[in-house]
């Protein structure tokens, strides 16, 4: 009688999500902070897969994320189907601080999609807080190239900080309303030197 | 493959009591040493792959040198082993003075000087030096000693094969993988989703059966044993077969009377009561557990004579379908004789009505299964009967009214009586059924273990809302539940289902929505980050300063 009415009441959806890229981006980072909130500055190197949930409860939805988190060092990309198959969307992210981070992009961006060919993919620069410290000249390089690249994988592009709660939560908003087609009332951020937000294409 | 009645063809083997009991009761110890050789000679020819069968002496076993350790290291208690079995072992040893690869043959033939049980020692002393005979023990120790610790073939024990018990555990589960009792296929015009298993399982049966028929031609004792498992179960599926085993029987008046446990005719769509009666004649029913005459429409199974009541106590299964003489009486003689009932499958005979099964509810109390299901005459089969049969049987798991003219009424009394054990239900074509109590029922989470519900042509079945429903929560449980609806039904149904998804769907998207566009969602700003930043920079500005 309890299962059905809790049945009756509570629809769940779940939602797998991959994290990709180079390795101290801040994948596993972005990962604890949208599962935990919190945030630790010391370095610890994934090895091979990290995972976690986040149950998300509006009324009488539950949304779970299944975050999967791929350890960015080479050696690991064996486990990358692990990862990518299954994910309703594949966060593709790089460090803003340096440029080779992004570069790498693309072929990470190979490698999903020989495994996954219908995820959503997501461009998310990290440190956006260290990014501004950095000159014009480099924020400008930076943003212009995420953009295109950002256009050709005809994917959302998001600059986000994890330690000062930047875009954290936007991106998980981003990604519903990418899978479900369904109307989000958020400001595109487009300007150079703004925390970018970039989804309406 | 081999039919059944090939089988039975077989049995005209010389049968002499005692000798074929020496073979079951194979003792090594005991067992004439003449009749032992014949079977190991053929077991050593059997066993190819046994080397030192073949090039040394047929009756060498790798076994020996077990013997021989044991004698060379206890040789302490070798005296009194060899003392007191001395005489029986040697007897029992295989006599080699007939036997032609035994290099002592000669010499046997030649000793003439003794004449004493000690015959093979002496053999001995050809090849060492002579001993004193005679009764010095030390002597004979001595001379065992010698004998035994000869690379000189003796005695072999029996090969698994020869020992009945294991024999009979390797064919009973050959029985056991290989005999199936014949099954329908579901009709191919169903959409059922549990119709490839039963096709592939059929198959397999085609493959595998008969192995226990080539048991039988193995030797003597797997032709005793296999016959005695066959005998348990009496399994026909073919008319020409069965027809040939009935006369078989009718014939051999001296034969045993055969004491099975399954009695299985499958589809002998023109087996005529005879038949039975001379079956009857030959069979003694008293261990039955499981009878079933699928499709013989012709068949009355009668076990009473008319002097006595035979009690079926044993009988679990019955299984009488598509009869056109089953009827009322048999009901009623079968609730007085089998108490222990579980399965009472009755699909289609058409003669029994609610005064049979009356009686079956009022006496049987240990029904797990039941299946009245019929095409015709369905209003013979009311609420009258079955409601008294669920009352008295609370552990019903599969229930089978296709067809019967029962009301909600039974169905509500399923529900009293066997909500936690009922697995599956069957309703088709029951005129009587209303949308009110099954949709009610399945609402308010009665048959938690449900798994299958045919509601094929119940038309007045429009409320599939609260079906789908608990068709998602038993799926949520971990059965997976399949309803059985005919096409008409399923086009209803499947529409509500799309109907309910969409407006899940809408619920779940308004939920969502409302979440997304949340303003405070933990995340800081860009402005308030500007302002941060700003402050800090002035802060920084001003420590510099001062």
């Amino acid at each position: 009688m309890e299962d059905h009415s809790e049945d009756d009441l509570v629809n769940h959806i779940a939602l797998k999500i991959g994290l990709i890229g180079d390795s101290q981006i801040g994948k596993t980072s972005l990962m604890v902070k949208y599962v935990e909130g919190s945030f630790d500055e010391d370095y610890i190197q994934t090895l091979g897969v990290n995972f976690m949930d986040k149950k998300v409860t509006i009324r009488n939805t539950t949304i779970t994320f299944s975050i999967w988190d791929l350890g960015g060092q080479r050696e690991f990309i064996s486990m990358l189907p692990l990862v990518s198959n299954d994910a309703i969307a594949i966060l593709f992210m790089f460090d803003l601080t340096r440029k080779s981070t992004l570069n790498s992009i693309k072929e990470w961006y190979r490698q999903v999609r020989g495994f996954n060919k219908t995820a959503i993919p997501f461009l998310v620069g990290t440190k956006y807080d260290k990014f501004i410290d950095s000159s014009y000249q480099d924020q400008l390089e930076i943003t212009q190239q995420a953009k295109k690249f950002g256009e050709a994988m005809n994917a959302p592009v998001i600059f986000c900080s994890t330690s000062h709660s930047i875009n954290v939560q936007k991106i998980f908003k981003i990604i519903i309303s990418r899978a479900f087609d369904l109307k989000l009332h958020l400001d595109e951020i487009v300007n150079i030197g703004e925390p970018i937000l970039l989804y309406k294409h | 493959m081999i039919t059944p009645f090939t089988a039975n063809k077989t049995a005209p083997l010389p049968f002499a009591y005692k000798y074929d009991n020496q073979i079951y009761d194979f003792n090594p110890y005991v067992s004439p040493s003449g009749h032992r050789r014949k079977k190991q000679r053929r077991n050593s020819s059997m066993a190819s792959s046994d080397d030192s069968d073949v090039s040394s002496d047929s009756d060498s076993k790798p076994t020996i040198t077990l013997d021989k350790m044991k004698i060379d290291v206890n040789f302490a208690n070798e005296v009194s082993f060899f003392s007191e079995s001395s005489s029986s072992d040697l007897d029992s040893l295989p006599d080699y003075s007939d036997d032609d690869f035994s290099p002592f043959s000669d010499v046997e033939d030649g000793d003439t000087t003794t004449g004493s049980d000690f015959s093979s020692p002496d053999r001995c002393d050809l090849k060492s030096p002579p001993l004193i005979k005679g009764s010095n023990i030390n002597s004979i120790i001595g001379q065992v000693s010698e004998l035994v610790s000869e690379p000189e073939p003796e005695y072999q024990p029996p090969s698994i094969f020869e020992v009945p018990e294991i024999v009979y555990r390797i064919l009973k589960i050959v029985d056991v993988q290989t005999t199936h009792v014949p099954q329908e296929v579901p009709p191919v015009s169903r959409n059922s989703c549990t119709l490839p298993k039963s096709l592939s399982s059929q198959q397999l049966t085609s493959s595998m059966s008969g192995t226990l028929y080539n048991c039988l031609m193995v030797n003597r004792l797997f032709y005793q044993i296999t016959k005695e498992i066959l005998n348990e179960k009496i399994i026909f599926s073919n008319e020409g077969h069965f027809n040939k085993f009935v006369d078989v029987l009718e014939k051999s008046l001296n034969a045993r009377i055969l004491k099975p446990k399954v009695l299985v005719l499958h589809k002998l769509f023109t087996a005529k009561q005879k038949t039975w009666e001379i079956l009857k004649s030959r069979i003694d029913y008293s261990n039955i557990e499981h009878l079933e005459l699928y499709m013989c429409p012709k068949l009355y199974p009668q076990f009473t004579t008319k002097e006595s009541t035979l009690q079926l106590e044993k009988l679990r299964k019955l299984v009488v379908t598509g009869s056109r003489v089953l009827d009322d009486k048999f009901l009623i003689n079968l609730s007085e004789t089998c108490c222990n009932l579980q399965t009472l499958d009755i699909r289609a005979c058409e003669l029994v009505s609610d005064y049979g099964i009356y009686f079956i509810g009022q006496r049987c109390t240990q029904l797990k299964e039941i299946n009245f299901g019929r095409k015709n005459r369905g209003s013979l089969i009311t609420d009258l009967s079955c409601s008294v049969l669920i009352r008295n049987n609370k552990q019903l798991k599969t229930v089978g009214f296709a067809g019967c003219h029962i009301s909600d009424k039974s169905i509500w009394d399923l529900a009293v009586n066997c909500n936690t054990t009922l697995e599956r239900l069957s309703l088709n074509n029951c005129p009587l059924i209303t949308n009110q109590l099954i949709p009610l029922i399945l609402h308010s989470d009665y048959f938690e273990r449900m798994s299958v519900l045919e509601l094929r042509y119940v038309s007045s079945v429009t409320n599939w809302k609260p079906v789908i429903e608990f068709k998602r929560r038993q799926e949520f449980r971990g059965i997976s539940m399949l309803i059985e609806v005919c096409d008409d039904l399923n086009r209803q149904m499947k529409k509500q289902e799309l109907e309910m998804d969409k407006c899940l769907s809408k619920r779940i998207f308004r939920d969502i929505v409302i979440w997304m566009n949340e303003l405070d969602d933990g995340d800081l700003p860009y402005q308030t980050f500007v302002e941060q930043q700003l402050q800090q920079q002035q802060q920084q500005q001003s420590v510099q300063l001062k």
